[in-house]
């Protein structure tokens, strides 16, 4: 409460000292004051002349105010240091309400500074969702093993699987779901993909092989698991989860609640590979997917 | 004996008088001090929230980049059966405007947009390569480079606000590419243009099971700076 009034009048003290409409504030109390003055010292001086029974012209009115000026002067200069004293008391009174609306302000800022933060890391991040390794690609034929992964957990494998199809470009078809940027951003959700289909550049998607096989509402058998199955996460949460990735892909007008939906669609990976090569399937928490490199070591 | 008695108590108004004028004298100086201090913590603590709000500054710019998007390519599916569909293409400049546009049939129910993915270390670029469908496998695809390659340089990536050198590296970048998938010539499985440039692809498309392409819906091909692909309704 103290602090607050110590702001305040800072606050009107700064005002008063350092802006276009305090100047003429200050100038018209200023003005107002001589006039004040001026007024007190002629009525006087007329009541005097009235009762000695002499004129009161207009030279004596002059004399009259340029000595109520002179007196006002030297009263000023006899209590110059008081005036010194007020001046430093209200300096002292501006430094303490500055500093302490800068470390008000200051704290404010860094709380933003780490909501900002914690918006760009979301933003950012970038969740595995499968692993491929080619094992070979003679006679145009690719085999590679893919091993898929729980974005709740990255340590978490779902499954690996071998599998052989004809052609050396090969294509990964996921099902992906990208929320609203809001959401992204607060960290109350990530951007899902479930892959769900394997084709390739010369095998059309509908002859693909499938990941397991997909139910009659499109997910993939291999997510519905028995609870001892369940690995990296709580066996409810990952159930919760497939149960929203249904609700929210059932229909129209499910498929995007309140907004929060923002795309959901097919993404099909694809890249020519050689035997040994190593891919990363990920899916942006900005939209989307994308494959990535890793090298044998 | 009076001047004696009168020795003393002068001599003590003289000590009290001077340990009020010491006492006064420190009142001062520590008043003083502080003020000082409270002027150099002000000043201080507007520098450091200067500086505050220019970490808060780069940090909302660097956010809105990662939300930054292109839209090299719009589509429309004009019809669908059981066994067919028809689409109508645009292709859209850097600068938003319309460079091409076609509509075809093919077999199938759904419409697979392939685009390569060029990752470079300012972001990512992606071009529009082919088009085909659940019943078409992607190499009997429709080549959709053809569409907006103006003499090397892909018009989707071309804009008023580049330059001659940036039209030649984006020329070379373009080629490269295309050399690399086997779009010029044959595409045999050693292509040696294929290790001199990263890249992936990435066919966005409609599922039947779950959703598909709205007939009379234009949707937007939606690039990433970081290499996301997605489809956006309009």
């Amino acid at each position: 409460m103290a602090l607050e009034l110590v702001k305040k009048v800072s606050q009107v003290i700064v005002f008063l000292v350092s802006t276009p409409l305090g100047y003429i504030i200050d100038g018209g109390i200023l003005l107002l004051f001589l006039v004040f003055t001026l007024s007190r010292a002629l009525h006087r001086e007329r009541l005097l002349a009235q009762a000695a029974g002499t004129t009161f012209g207009a030279a004596q009115k002059l004399f009259v105010c340029i000595d109520a000026l002179g007196r006002l002067g030297a009263s000023l200069l006899a209590n110059l240091p008081v005036l010194l004293i007020m001046g430093v008391i209200s300096l002292s009174v501006v430094a303490i309400g500055e500093t302490v609306q800068k470390v008000e302000a200051s704290l404010e800022a860094a709380n933003r500074i780490k909501e900002l933060q914690a918006v760009l890391r979301n933003l950012e991040r970038s969740l595995k969702v499968a692993e491929i390794r080619v094992l070979s690609t003679q006679n145009d034929r690719t085999t590679f093993e893919i091993t898929f992964f729980d974005p709740a957990n990255q340590q978490s494998i779902a499954e690996t699987r071998t599998i052989s199809i004809d052609g050396r470009d090969i294509y990964i078809d996921a099902i992906v779901l990208n929320f609203d940027y809001s959401e992204i951003a607060a960290g109350r959700k990530v951007n899902i993909a479930i892959p769900y289909r394997v084709f390739s550049d010369q095998v059309a998607q509908i002859n693909g092989i499938s990941l397991g096989g997909v139910d009659s509402k499109g997910i993939p058998y291999m997510f519905h698991r028995a609870d001892d199955d369940i690995y990296g996460i709580a066996p409810e949460i990952y159930r919760e989860r497939l149960k929203e990735l249904v609700q929210l892909t059932s229909s129209d007008t499910s498929a995007r609640p309140a907004g929060i939906v923002r795309s959901y669609y097919g993404s099909a990976l694809h890249k020519r590979v050689s035997a040994g090569d190593r891919l990363e399937l990920r899916v942006e928490q900005t939209g989307g997917l994308t494959l990535r490199e890793r090298f044998p070591f | 004996m009076k001047a004696n008695q009168k020795n003393p108590s002068k001599k003590l108004q003289k000590e009290h008088k001077h340990r009020s004028i010491s006492f006064k004298g420190l009142v001062k100086t520590v008043f003083c001090v502080i003020v000082l201090v409270l002027i150099i913590l002000a000043v201080g603590a507007a520098l450091f929230l200067r500086e505050q709000q220019k970490i808060i500054k780069e940090l909302e710019t660097s956010i809105e980049n990662l939300k930054l998007t292109t839209v090299p390519l719009r589509f429309m599916v004009l019809s669908r059966s059981d066994k067919e569909l028809s689409a109508r293409f645009r292709f859209y400049d850097g600068d938003g405007k319309e460079i091409a546009s076609f509509e075809r049939s093919w077999n199938g129910s759904d419409l697979y947009i392939d685009s390569l993915v060029v990752p470079l270390k300012t972001g990512a670029m992606a071009f529009p390569v082919r088009v085909f469908t659940d019943a078409v496998a992607p190499r009997g695809g429709t080549n959709l480079m053809y569409y907006y390659d103006f003499n090397g340089i892909p018009g989707i990536y071309d804009s008023s606000r580049l330059n001659d050198q940036q039209r030649q590296i984006l020329k070379e970048l373009f080629t490269k590419l295309k050399t690399a998938e086997g779009l010029y010539g044959s595409n045999a499985a050693a292509n040696p243009g294929e290790r001199l440039l990263t890249y992936f692809g990435n066919a966005v498309h409609d599922i039947k099971q779950l959703r598909q392409f709205e007939v009379g819906t234009i949707y937007s091909l939606v690039i990433h700076t970081d290499g996301g692909i997605e489809i956006l309704s309009e």
